[in-house]
């Protein structure tokens, strides 16, 4: 389960400090799929940034736990080996590093931050050939550097293929839809279906229901402002859709 | 025998000047020449950041401690201290080795004192003397040199390698230093349509100073490759002086560094465009940090006439990895030619934080994240040399990190 409590968040701007969120306050219980909508600037990628550990942010106050461990205290890979996961919005490209390579790296140092053994070099390739497979990366795309020479959607595709691979506790999806097309839309929420199970949570940040069409969440956020001003159930989705944010934003306020 | 007056001489110097009587004729007139200008130092304007006088001031002798990366490989290994040989069966009639000692022979290698001095102290096996290696055919056993010394004040050798028409060679050389001062002066000469590739590792103690110079000279069609790794010592030069004496010939010269607290590493390249439709393609990558430093000095020169339709590429790039690293870079093009395509880039920066957070979400500790990104940044520059060896390479730099 994640349980945010009263998180204010700055950034340091210009010698003064700019407030992002504002006593944002969410539970999302294992099993659970919330969305997260809102307009441009409201802080739905600062609090994935914030959630997963990135430099840059300041924490004036509040609580992120996952699972009963207190997030903020960790550093970003002691977060991400207790199995908290992010899709970048924007995939970071990693000259020299190929896929394969990197995801191995990525799956052995968490097993070693958990006190698990390293998974054998077969086992490794046979699941990543089927996830591939799944998400349409083949072996080729597998073997290249990561994101280096990918397409937005492909680099996408990547996101949540390692997201199958490190089949982490609880996945941040931070507007995973933007920048691909009908068929790859599918694919990828198709993909992170396929993780769904009652042990495992996720936040979803999107901009628009197309998504949550085939991700079907169980509640839907609005956030504006630094804070969730409303919540309600995938209804709400399709009311933001229909009246706008503005709309509901009015309403709510 | 010259007589010197004009100058005084710092300590390590004066060591050498005991030298002079015991040196043939033949060598003295290249002692003069050392002695007349010293040890180089920072107010020459191509030595201003690796200062040999000021480094070789104090008089520490430091043991052999840099290991031979190369030891196991199956090569035909040359150690040109104890002149020993191992796998030589390999050579057979395709590789001559040769004692020279009139040195009229090799053609004059460049003009800082540095070379002087080692001109006029090589040895080999004790004896004033330098190596020669003639390759007669294609070789396909690496022929591997070991300059390892232990405990002296200083080491000297020169080797000159020709490389017949329309033969190649493999050349793996380890510079590990062991003595104060370290110094290998290397000809080499490609013939027509013949190559040679050079793998080239070095590293010593902060202790230690060490230079390891090549002039070499390319005939028509022919192409020469090298990659190189150093780690650096109280200050280590590793300069290359190349002329295109032939047309349509190529070259790639690709350099790595890592550099640690204490240590010093300055790669200088000149590469002379002397003849028509030659292609130069240069690369040189370094990551530096805390204490250490890298200098990168390159130099195209396209003279007019002789040197048109010359494609010459010069990339320098480096990795800052701490708040006290220093990098210094001098990339120059001087062209008189009006048909040719020169281009050069130079950058030096810190890891991009946003690879790091990306590494270290996906659960990569930050000392592992920062080695990967680090060594992915430096392998480019192994991509032209033996699979064996980039691997050794790659290996050596993993650890230096």
């Amino acid at each position: 389960m994640l349980a945010i409590e009263g998180l204010h968040v700055s950034v340091h701007n210009d010698d003064k400090n700019d407030p992002i969120l504002r006593g944002l306050s969410l539970t999302v219980p294992e099993g659970e799929v919330h969305a997260i909508m809102g307009p441009n600037g409201s802080g739905k990628s600062t609090l994935a940034h914030v959630l997963t550990g990135r430099e840059g942010y300041e924490v004036e106050s509040g609580s992120a736990k996952l699972n009963e461990a207190d997030l903020l205290d960790l550093c970003p890979e002691e977060r991400a080996a207790m199995g908290l996961f992010l899709s970048f919005q924007y995939p970071v490209e990693v000259p020299g590093v190929p896929v394969m390579t990197f995801v191995r790296t990525a799956m052995n140092a968490q097993r070693k931050t958990r006190r698990e053994g390293e998974i054998s070099a077969l086992d490794f390739l046979k699941k990543a050939r089927a996830i591939g497979g799944r998400l349409g990366l083949n072996d080729d795309q597998l073997k290249r550097a990561v994101n280096v020479g990918f397409s937005g959607g492909e680099k996408k595709r990547l996101e949540i293929f390692q997201m199958l691979m490190l089949e982490p506790r609880f996945a941040i999806l931070d507007e995973t839809d933007s920048g691909l097309d009908i068929d790859a839309l599918r694919v990828v929420a198709e993909g992170v279906n396929l993780l769904r199970s009652d042990k495992r949570g996720m936040l979803v940040i999107t901009h628009y229901q197309r998504l949550l069409n085939y991700l079907k969440p169980d509640r839907v956020h609005v956030l504006t402002n630094g804070k969730i001003i409303t919540s309600g159930g995938p209804d709400l989705a399709l009311r933001l859709e229909a009246e706008g944010y503005d709309g509901v934003i009015s309403e709510s306020t | 025998m010259p007589k010197v007056t004009s100058k005084k001489l710092s300590k390590i110097e004066n060591l050498f000047e005991s030298e002079l009587e015991r040196l043939p004729v033949s060598r003295a007139k290249d002692f003069a020449t050392f002695l007349e200008d010293g040890l180089p130092n920072g107010r020459l304007e191509g030595w201003r950041w690796s200062d040999f006088e000021s480094a070789l001031q104090a008089e520490n002798v430091d043991l052999l401690s840099a290991v031979d990366p190369f030891k196991d490989s199956d090569a035909i290994r040359f150690n040109l201290t104890n002149f020993s040989m191992a796998n030589k069966n390999h050579a057979k009639e395709n590789l001559k080795f040769n004692l020279v000692e009139d040195f009229d022979q090799i053609n004059g290698a460049g003009c800082s004192s540095l070379i002087a001095l080692t001109k006029a102290l090589s040895t080999t096996a004790g004896k004033p003397s330098a190596l020669s290696i003639e390759v007669l055919g294609q070789i396909e056993v690496p022929l591997h040199l070991v300059f390892a010394s232990s405990g002296n004040r200083a080491n000297f050798n020169r080797i000159k390698i020709s490389v017949r028409p329309g033969s190649s060679v493999k050349l793996i050389e380890s510079h590990l230093g062991g003595s104060q001062l370290s110094s290998t002066i290397l000809e080499i000469d490609v013939n027509e349509g013949g190559s040679l590739t050079r793998t080239v590792y070095q590293s010593g103690s902060d202790q230690q100073v060490q230079f390891v110079y090549a002039d070499v000279r390319l005939q028509d069609n022919s192409s020469f490759v090298q990659a190189a790794l150093a780690f650096g010592s109280k200050v280590s030069r590793l300069e290359t002086n190349l002329v295109y004496q032939g047309e349509h010939a190529e070259s790639k010269i690709m350099a790595a560094y890592v550099i640690g607290e204490g240590k010093h590493v300055d790669f200088t390249t000149v590469v002379n465009h002397s003849a028509q439709h030659c292609k130069t393609d240069q690369l040189t990558k370094g990551a530096v940090k805390n204490g250490g430093r890298g200098v990168f000095q390159g130099k195209f020169l396209v003279p007019k006439d002789v040197g048109q339709y010359s494609d010459a590429t010069m990339q320098h790039h480096a990795l800052l990895l701490g708040d006290r690293a220093e990098v210094f870079a001098k990339p120059e093009l001087e062209i008189y030619a009006d048909d040719v395509a020169c281009a050069h880039g130079n950058t030096s920066g810190c890891l991009d934080p946003n690879q790091l957070f990306y590494l270290r979400q996906r659960g990569i500790p930050e000392p592992l994240a920062k080695t990967m990104m680090t060594e992915a940044f430096i392998s480019e520059t192994f991509n032209n040399i033996p699979d064996t060896n980039k691997h050794i390479l790659l290996a050596l730099v993993k650890d230096g990190l």
